[in-house]
């Protein structure tokens, strides 16, 4: 079961770790983490949700407990709701990198609530599964949604200004 | 790259998905034996990390044991012995025992509820067995009253400041896990709070 999750969802766990850690080495750490839960979880794994909700929930509550314990050494976090928009580097185009940068930035912001729900927004999940992963009801996390696509479509604005100047 | 303004969300949703389909140095793909060989190291890690607080305190231990055995006074004696029976209370459960299994399985907003409530538990554990070593220290500085009364040599086994710096040093140990625990229990409410909305 381990072996089929890894298969469908492994390049989501790779985000995710990033979503959860920007240091590389450290995310490295926390990716093995990831994986170990998720190794032991699923003897616990009784089919009351699919496979991939499951996955996450392992998955970002690893990621969640990593920040929480990191928190104490590092600066508040930001509810989405006050979350301000920064804008990275001087000068640049666009690109992919870029946005990513300004995403990865944006989420490593955040509490991580917030950072699971946009992280699982980004995935192309809707409110409805998120919900279930989160435990947030889907009226909530679709209030929340809306704030994510304003602050990111701020973002990519932002970026694509630059480009164009 | 620019993006065309009209699907901007889809555009980041693809960047999003982009990264680490193409980082194949990131890749952690772990058998069944190396998943298992992993918790091994993880458990012998942890039996080393217990087995130095094991030493450390021992060697805490054996210096309380070291000044019953040294000091004359019989209720320094009595004091220290108290605080090293303290010590041993507290500390010695947790040397001895594993760490907890937490369900990972469980939402999000549930696991986040439950890991601050546990930190709340944690520091309020704490918290309110420090009352503990106020005996050893009342025990302590009567001996010494009693000692200088008396004029017995264990009116030097400690200046009265350092007394007086152990009751302040725990006061504000009280304060420091108390404000702990209220930080642990403003989480948990506001995860609360948002997970009731």
């Amino acid at each position: 079961m381990y072996a089929e999750a890894i298969s469908l969802h492994g390049a989501a766990i790779r985000r995710l770790a990033r979503g959860y850690e920007a240091d590389p080495d450290k995310r490295n750490d926390l990716l093995q983490e990831i994986h170990l839960e998720l190794w032991k979880s699923f003897r616990s794994f009784d089919n009351r949700c699919s496979l991939r909700t499951w996955m996450y929930r392992v998955a970002h509550n690893v990621g969640a407990s990593h920040v929480v314990r990191n928190r104490r050494l590092s600066s508040r976090l930001a509810d989405l709701e006050d979350v301000q928009v920064e804008t990275l580097g001087a000068e640049g185009q666009a690109d992919r990198q870029l946005v990513e940068a300004r995403i990865f930035d944006l989420i490593h912001h955040l509490t991580p609530l917030d950072r699971q729900i946009i992280m699982l927004y980004l995935e192309g999940e809707a409110a409805g599964p998120i919900a279930d992963v989160t435990g947030l009801s889907a009226a909530n996390v679709g209030t929340k949604i809306h704030r994510i696509k304003r602050v990111l479509q701020q973002q990519y604005s932002e970026g694509a200004a630059r480009a164009i100047s | 790259m620019r993006y065309p303004e009209a699907s901007e969300t889809e555009m980041l949703q693809a960047t999003w998905s982009a990264y680490g389909k193409d980082r194949e140095t990131m890749e952690v793909v772990l058998t069944a034996d190396q998943l298992s060989a992993q918790a091994r190291s993880r458990e012998k890690f942890s039996s080393l990390v217990r087995l130095a607080i094991l030493v450390f305190m021992a060697a805490i231990a054996a210096g309380l044991l070291y000044d019953i055995y040294r000091v004359d006074q019989p209720w320094i004696r009595i004091g220290v012995a108290w605080t090293l029976c303290v010590v041993v209370y507290l500390f010695g459960p947790a040397i001895g025992s594993q760490a907890q299994l937490v369900d990972t399985g469980e939402t999000c907003a549930r696991f986040l509820e439950n890991e601050h409530e546990e930190r709340r538990r944690h520091y309020l554990r704490i918290r309110n067995r420090l009352f503990l070593f106020v005996p050893g220290i009342l025990a302590c500085w009567f001996g010494r009253a009693a000692a200088l009364v008396t004029g017995s040599s264990a009116a030097g086994f400690a200046p009265a400041w350092l007394f007086l710096l152990s009751v302040v040093a725990l006061v504000l140990v009280w304060f420091a896990f108390t404000k702990a625990a209220e930080k642990a229990a403003r989480d948990r409410d506001e995860i609360h709070r948002i997970a009731g909305d």
